[in-house]
């Protein structure tokens, strides 16, 4: 089994093994800045990969999954404020937080689709932003500054083992993910995205499994929100603003919404880009340097309406139905 | 009496102030085949949704085997031994033929929350989803995408979906619908196959496989029952050749 997964997730697995040997890259060249970057590439991959458990494989177009990200960098910030540091325990309430809201939510949200489904969780994911914004105890609007959670074993102070915290972490994520694309469960759920009446008429009830699919991406979302804590030294509303949740949608579709690697590949993208493009308009042309989202917003909206599965489709096998593909 | 499988006990339906079902009282008995015939517009998918559980009557009672089901949800009554086919196409386009039967076997496993192990070469869900195509004859197909198909493939495929979960009753809206003369031919074949394993309520507009197949028949016009026979009794109900057969052929 293990080997089938190699074999069906080639990309994937190549990034995963790139991620791992990023570090001595950046210590050979001196380049420290670059494990910070590619943390937080790490990080918002791993929350897009878990929003796309319900938006590329489900078809439920979630507005506002970084809600769930924030839930779980205040669960981290709020319990070292009482001071609570195990990093284990943090992850352990994020988790379990990130599920009951999930639960709660995609409750009520799922009995709507289309438009209202996304207006509905925008207007959740909005709430939870003001709630903690008004939240002076914690900081409010200014947010709250903490140490890195306390991983008993790993003290995120010595160089690297936050990277690695995060990219384990990654890795976890991953495997979990395409061990469910391809079980009953994922099959149905992406049974539900292509037909959801014959999916009832077959004598399932889509509402059940949207809701345990809305469950597993609100808690891949929450871990990632409170290892994003640490890595940040700091916890504020911003983490859950709503541009967030518009970001991980743009990830997920720039990397190809069909594909497990996808969101991986577009947070990549994305964030180099981000980083990478004020430089390189500085070189060329200087004068409209400040402005390189110009440039960055044409590029996303050409790969979407050019490259329809996204960069993993012009990669290859996008006219290939998903479990026939070679890479998945 | 006693071996009606479906009964509907004054079924009305209103859309506004149109009557779509008006007062329907049915009797399908246990393993006949049952066709549901009437111009367009007379209500027969709009019956057969209430049947299925698409749409809920604002009046009357439903009884599968004498048991109500009249606010069942559709996955229930799935689950409770209805198929149906729809008018239009309804299977999954990102499939393959084999993968759609894949899914309607997992259903009727009813092992569904399982996380862990890959469904799509799991032996046992592939021996019982070629079953399912079997069953139609269309086991030759299983690799292919369904996005493909011919309409006429994808009828049966859509059929084989509908029997998939072993129902006491198939609703097959209009089989034939699109299909050419060579696939009718088959599918009125594979129907009438059928007959004895299982209970179907069949809509069609072509009367030469209405005729062929069915042993009972029942004529809707505009919302309400006007006769109910065998083959031979309707041809010769002079209320359903004036209001059908006279002026609509």
């Amino acid at each position: 089994m293990i080997l089938d997964l190699l074999k069906k997730f080639t990309t994937l697995w190549v990034i995963l093994f790139l991620l791992a040997l990023f570090p001595i890259f950046t210590a050979a060249f001196d380049l420290p800045f670059w494990n910070d970057v590619v943390m937080r590439i790490m990080l918002l991959g791993m929350a897009a990969m878990g929003l796309n458990i319900v938006f590329g494989f489900g078809g439920m177009v979630s507005f506002g999954h970084a809600a769930f990200m924030g839930i779980g960098a205040y669960c981290a910030g709020i319990s070292q404020y009482y001071g609570m540091d195990n990093g284990w325990y943090q992850l352990l309430i994020s988790v379990i937080t990130c599920g009951i809201l999930g639960l709660v939510i995609g409750f009520l949200a799922l009995r709507t689709s289309g438009i209202y489904f996304i207006m509905i969780t925008l207007a959740f994911a909005q709430m939870l932003y003001f709630f903690f914004v008004s939240l002076e105890q914690f900081g409010g609007d200014d947010g709250l500054i903490m140490d890195r959670s306390d991983f008993i074993f790993i003290d995120l102070y010595e160089p690297l083992r936050l990277y690695y915290l995060i990219f384990l972490t990654l890795v976890f994520v991953s495997i979990v993910l395409m061990l469910l694309i391809r079980s009953r469960f994922g099959v149905i759920l992406q049974a539900i995205k292509s037909n959801e009446n014959r999916v009832e008429a077959m004598g399932l009830n889509p509402l059940k499994f949207k809701i345990t699919g809305y469950v597993i991406s609100a808690v891949i979302c929450g871990v990632s929100g409170c290892l994003f804590a640490s890595w940040q030294e700091f916890v504020s509303p911003d983490i859950m603003h709503w541009t967030r949740s518009g970001d991980l949608m743009i990830i997920i579709i720039l990397g190809g919404l069909t594909y497990v690697a996808g969101p991986l590949v577009g947070a990549i993208v994305f964030l180099l880009l981000e980083e990478l493009l004020p430089d390189l308009l500085h070189v060329v042309f200087p004068s409209i340097a400040e402005n390189w989202m110009i440039i960055f917003g044409p590029l996303l909206i050409a790969v979407v309406l050019f490259g329809k599965g996204g960069l993993m489709g012009v990669v290859g096998n996008r006219f290939t139905r998903p479990a026939a593909r070679k890479d998945q | 009496m006693t071996s009606s499988i479906l009964e509907l006990r004054s079924v009305k339906k209103k859309f506004g102030a149109l009557t779509a079902t008006d007062n329907v009282s049915l009797n399908i008995q246990k393993g006949e085949i049952h066709a549901l015939i009437g111009p367009n517009g007379a209500g027969k998918t709009t019956l057969i949704s209430q049947i299925f559980g698409n749409l809920t009557p604002d009046f009357g009672e439903i009884l599968l085997d004498g048991k109500n089901i009249t606010n069942t949800s559709v996955s229930n009554r799935a689950l409770l031994g209805i198929g149906r086919s729809f008018q239009i196409s309804n299977v999954l386009m990102d499939f393959s033929v084999l993968e759609n039967a894949i899914v309607a076997k997992i259903s009727h496993s009813r092992k569904t929350f399982r996380f862990f192990k890959p469904a799509f070469n799991d032996p046992d869900l592939i021996d019982g989803g070629l079953a399912i195509l079997k069953r139609v004859g269309i086991e030759h197909m299983a690799d292919r995408n369904v996005s493909d198909l011919a309409h006429g493939e994808r009828r049966l495929l859509e059929l084989a979906l509908a029997l998939a979960m072993q129902p006491v009753l198939v609703l097959l809206d209009e089989p034939m619908a699109g299909a050419g003369p060579e696939d009718t031919v088959f599918m009125t074949k594979v129907i009438a196959g059928l007959k004895g394993d299982t209970t179907i309520l069949l809509i069609e507009h072509d009367m030469d496989v209405v005729f062929q197949l069915a042993e009972r028949i029942s004529v809707l016009v505009e919302g309400a029952v006007i006769a109910s026979g065998s083959p031979n009794e309707i041809s010769n109900n002079t209320l359903v050749r004036e209001a059908y057969l006279g002026s609509d052929e």
